[in-house]
């Protein structure tokens, strides 16, 4: 594993254990105090609202990931340098082929225009992320 | 002795009687939180209930292919982008219109038969841009310019006068098409890409709807903006799931004017000359474009397409707390136009009630977030405490198992909310799954904070309207990180 991608594991790994935390206090330990007149042993507590809790995160995932089909990145459109609209060189649009699966490669529709720096970004295929 | 145990006990307080004031003032704040938490927490409820039980119908799923539109009856589909022409618009505009090109290149000759676009700005040096660049391409894109010294019959401003521009234009014939059509409304920065497109044009080649709206999403230039300002979009893909509830059962709570698309005919009948409220112009004109079309078609003629719309969050948190606050008194004024019309007063009892209490209740969740966020921050460490002292068997627990349960249950809905939303922003990042779940989290981290800057806009908003101060400011929300350095906020005051 490269160092810049175990850095970025690392973070990940951060912010998912302090998102946990944060669960815990809000809605993990509340959990625990609600059902402890019933199990009366606290760690018996913590440990079903654990679990509950996870079994909620897996179940709005589940329904997520049904519910995201075809998301791929999408251009962004940034100016190299600040200022008014001031029109720019503009370039005719050119006609490109067309791929069977229906996706537009992006990649053929480059604009060197400097102003905008678009279509280039998108890496559209035929196969979702 | 002259002096008892019992007096000086009273007299020096000790570690119990500490302990014993600390349980009071969590108790009293914990049911004062409880209170705001229940009111707001009922309406989470019916987010999830449209999460959890209609998600296959909030997008549509099934993708479409240009071969199976040319099976259907197509119709014309005007894509309309309305903007001021300030700095920053340019750019996103035509990345918006780029994305629409896209697609009809897919099939030049088809998608050249009933698409187009129509940008009406206020810049004619923006008009002739896009003119010029968009003339030979596949696709008509049109460029209007509202004159300056354009006037509607009821006085009309901000954007809906531009918009009524446009309907004054068509209803004169201006690229008038034949056979049935529908405006696909656009902001500034709206992307639609071209699998949605084509799932939409499907779709309305078979509605009979005649005002339609579709979930949107806030992932464009998304790492270039404020953390807070993306948690606080990562509310919002989870509000849309009540906007298909209200959209399919045709009473307007709500209504965003991006992603809407109505029919022509329709919306040239209704128009955009809402006019204007004790002189003050209103600043939510889809709103009370919905309430009109309410009125005038009924609950039968609005829908929901499922087809989503890609923008991009404010830059700043400035930029997003002046957004939310013109949402909140531009509902305001919706609410306050709705109950001096004639034709509001005609509509059945329970009706009124539903559309006018419903959207109290919509605001009043909005502002009631700022007091019971900025409790539950004050308060949260002593209820953490106590809760933590009741498991070791130190104490008796902070307040009853029910309304612990339910307290839990709020806090798994309210971040629930956040994953959801910033799952679906992120999901359009050209970022390593490890990153996307990074800024997952850290916006469930910065969540506490973003929810209480939003909602003191909002909270700020009522608090406002109530106390009389109904003078309206509308400044657009810049579109580029530059653009929204440059504003002068006090300007538009």
């Amino acid at each position: 594993m490269s160092p810049r991608r175990f850095t970025a594991g690392a973070r990940a790994a951060a912010y998912a254990g302090a998102a946990i935390l944060l669960t815990t206090f809000y809605c993990g330990l509340p959990l625990a105090l609600a059902i402890r007149p019933v199990l009366r042993n606290s760690a018996l507590c913590l440990l079903v609202a654990s679990i509950s809790l996870l079994l909620a995160t897996v179940w709005i995932v589940r329904i997520l990931r049904r519910t995201t089909p075809t998301a791929r990145p999408v251009a962004t459109y940034r100016r190299p340098t600040s200022g008014d609209n001031s029109p720019a060189p503009l370039l005719a649009w050119r006609p490109v082929a067309v791929p069977q699966m229906g996706f537009q490669r992006a990649e053929e529709v480059a604009d060197t225009d400097a102003w905008t720096i678009p279509l280039p970004r998108i890496r559209w295929s035929s196969q979702p992320h | 002795m002259w002096w008892r145990s019992s007096d000086l006990h009273l007299s020096v307080p000790t570690i119990a009687d500490e302990h014993a004031r600390l349980l009071t003032l969590v108790r009293f704040g914990g049911w004062f939180l409880i209170a705001g938490l229940t009111i707001i927490g009922v309406r989470m409820l019916s987010y999830y209930r449209s999460f959890i039980f209609h998600s296959d119908r909030y997008r549509q799923l099934v993708e479409v292919d240009t071969a199976m539109l040319k099976m259907k009856a197509v119709p014309k589909i005007k894509i309309q982008i309305t903007t001021r022409g300030s700095d920053g618009s340019t750019e996103v505009i035509r990345r918006g219109i780029d994305h629409v090109l896209s697609l009809a290149t897919e099939d030049p000759a088809f998608y050249g038969s009933f698409l187009s676009v129509e940008v009406v700005t206020e810049s004619t040096e923006q008009a002739e841009l896009f003119n010029d660049r968009y003339a030979g391409t596949p696709l008509s894109v049109d460029a209007l310019v509202l004159p300056a010294s354009y006037v509607t019959p009821n006085g009309t401003q901000l954007k809906a006068r531009a918009l009524h521009y446009v309907v004054e234009q068509r209803r004169r014939g201006w690229n008038h098409r034949p056979g049935r059509t529908f405006v696909v409304h656009y902001d500034e920065e709206s992307v639609l890409e071209p699998g949605e497109l084509r799932k939409l044009i499907a779709l309305l080649a078979d509605t009979d709807k005649k005002i339609l709206e579709g979930p949107i999403y806030y992932p464009l230039e998304y790492l270039e903006t404020s953390i807070l300002c993306r948690a606080m979009e990562a509310i919002r893909p989870l509000a849309c799931y009540e906007c298909r509830h209200v959209m399919e059962h045709g009473v307007p709570l709500h209504l965003h004017g991006s992603n809407l698309v109505i029919e022509e005919e329709f919306e040239n009948d209704l128009g955009w000359d809402i006019g204007h409220l004790d002189g003050q112009p209103f600043i939510a004109e889809d709103y009370v474009f919905g309430l009109n079309a309410f009125l005038a078609g009924g609950p039968q003629a609005f829908g929901w397409h499922g087809s989503v719309m890609l923008e991009q969050p404010p830059f700043s948190v400035r930029s997003a707390r002046k957004q939310r606050h013109r949402w909140i008194v531009g509902v305001l004024q919706g609410m306050a136009m709705l109950g001096r019309m004639a034709e509001f007063r005609e509509l059945d009892w329970r009706l009124r009630q539903r559309l006018i209490w419903g959207t109290r209740y919509r605001v009043a969740c909005f502002a009631l977030s700022a007091p019971v966020g900025a409790l539950s921050l004050a308060l949260m460490p002593l209820f953490l405490t106590q809760t933590v002292r009741t498991l070791q068997g130190r104490g008796p627990a902070p307040l009853p198992a029910p309304v612990m349960a339910w307290i839990a249950l709020v806090g798994v809905m309210w971040l629930g909310t956040l994953l959801i939303g910033a799952w679906y922003n992120v999901a359009y990042l050209d970022r390593p799954r490890s990153e996307k779940l990074a800024e997952i989290g850290r916006c469930l981290l910065i969540a506490p904070v973003a929810g209480l800057l939003e909602s003191t806009a909002g909270f700020a908003a009522v608090i406002e309207w109530l106390l009389g101060q109904r003078q309206v400011h509308w400044q657009p929300t810049p579109k580029t990180k530059a653009a929204d350095s440059a504003v002068d906020w006090a300007a538009g005051r």
